[in-house]
């Protein structure tokens, strides 16, 4: 099945994915994003926030964006 | 399609706007872009530290070190976000339907206080929750997306609903933001991509994210002095509501730093005083008087200087053979410090 990955770490990329049935949430953070702690991050699941075992359906847009984000000057 | 709901009615006109406006953009165009700047600044840095080294200059080699070791190390970051931004392929770039704008619309109401859609303006405002970094509190900011400058320079600016600026610096609001621009640091390529494809919560989202975070390292103003004057000479920061200054340049002091005049009793920094080059007293520069050769004398030392040339002058007029040519208060001028020197007359 598709879903709508987008991952606003680094590049901010958001691109459609095929996943197998049964992903859940954990998997695809793994999946997108390697070295960070899922604590670390807003995950959300169709804009709204969920538990990290939520099971993925077709056509989610599933959303990884860092909590901290480090500004400049 | 008909609502009765007015804020998913203007949410919908919003989002076919802000989508019309996407796609006939090419809003990721300025989103690569090599950092030929920092390359050149650092460039710039190393020839000067390049001279200072050849000349000897010990304190403006060291200065200059640091500002190239600053400025390397931007460009690293330059390079690092530059590559990261590349996309995964030609095609990678993803406009969102009017649809998703609208459920985007919707969903930052909820996430955020006070949303305002305003169509006259072409303009989206929400509200943050107020901003404590490291126990300053920084107030409610506001940020207002104008969406008809995505792809252009500042397209959105963040205001200070109640600004708590630092002493010394009244444009910057937050650690991050001056002039109402945020510096985005590592939330450029995100936000530049959200705002690119239309993803709204996400720009909003990453916004505030770079507002609930500090980076010390690299702050318009780092907290530690926010609340606080900093000393001219030491760097030492004192609170705001009581803190001494330099009488001459009137640049905050502290009192360790301070140093009083010997001649006129003022409290002075050090770039305001020096020593008199006979008494080595210190005094203020305002104070210090230069002899016709030169020399720096504090007054009560140019003033004996002056009386015992002129004292020598006389016993060697009288001296001289020469007596009556210079008749009493006509004497040709002298360099009173440089005793024995007497100017011919012409």
């Amino acid at each position: 099945m598709k879903v709508l990955v987008i991952n606003n770490d680094g590049g901010g990329f958001a691109d459609y994915v095929d996943v197998p049935e049964g992903t859940t949430v954990r998997d695809m953070f793994q999946r997108e994003v390697r070295s960070g702690k899922s604590d670390s991050y807003l995950i959300r699941v169709n804009r709204q926030p969920v538990p990290s075992d939520q099971v993925l359906c077709a056509n989610d847009r599933i959303s990884f964006t860092p909590i901290k984000v480090q500004g400049a000057r | 399609m008909r609502t009765t709901d007015p804020l998913k009615h203007h949410a919908i006109r919003a989002a076919l706007r802000i989508h019309d406006h996407l796609a006939g953009t090419n809003c990721l165009s300025g989103l690569i872009q090599l950092p030929t700047h920092e390359w050149d600044h650092s460039a710039k840095l190393l020839q000067r530290l390049e001279l200072a080294l050849r000349r000897g200059w010990r304190a403006a080699s060291d200065s200059l070190l640091a500002d190239l070791e600053y400025s390397l190390r931007r460009l690293r970051t330059e390079c690092d976000t530059c590559h990261a931004n590349l996309p995964r392929s030609v095609a990678a770039n993803r406009l969102a339907p009017p649809g998703e704008i609208v459920a985007d619309i919707l969903a930052v109401d909820a996430e955020f206080n006070g949303l305002a859609i305003k169509l006259d303006e072409n303009l989206l405002q929400v509200q943050t929750d107020p901003i404590v970094l490291e126990q300053t509190a920084l107030g409610r900011f506001r940020i207002e997306l104008r969406w008809e400058l995505i792809g252009h320079e500042r397209s959105y600016e963040v205001i200070a609903e109640t600004p708590n600026t630092p002493e010394n610096d009244e444009e910057v609001t937050h650690p991050h933001v001056r002039d109402r621009l945020l510096c985005e640091g590592e939330g450029k390529a995100p936000i530049c991509r959200a705002l690119a494809e239309g993803r709204l919560l996400d720009f909003f989202t990453l916004v505030r994210q770079v507002l609930e975070t500090y980076n010390p390292g690299s702050a318009y103003v780092e907290l530690s002095r926010w609340n606080g004057v900093a000393c001219k000479d030491c760097g030492y920061v004192m609170p705001g509501d009581g803190y001494g200054i330099c009488d001459r340049c009137e640049d905050p002091l502290c009192s360790d730093c301070s140093v009083g005049c010997s001649r006129c009793d003022r409290y002075v920094c050090n770039g305001c005083s020096t020593t008199c080059e006979a008494c080595e007293r210190t005094v203020c520069e305002s104070c210090l008087q230069s002899t016709d050769s030169g020399r720096l004398l504090c007054p009560t030392c140019l003033e004996e200087t002056l009386e015992e040339s002129d004292e020598n002058h006389y016993s060697e007029e009288d001296a001289s053979p020469d007596a009556a040519l210079f008749p009493t208060g006509a004497a040709p001028a002298t360099d009173a410090l440089c005793v024995g020197e007497v100017a011919l007359p012409a």
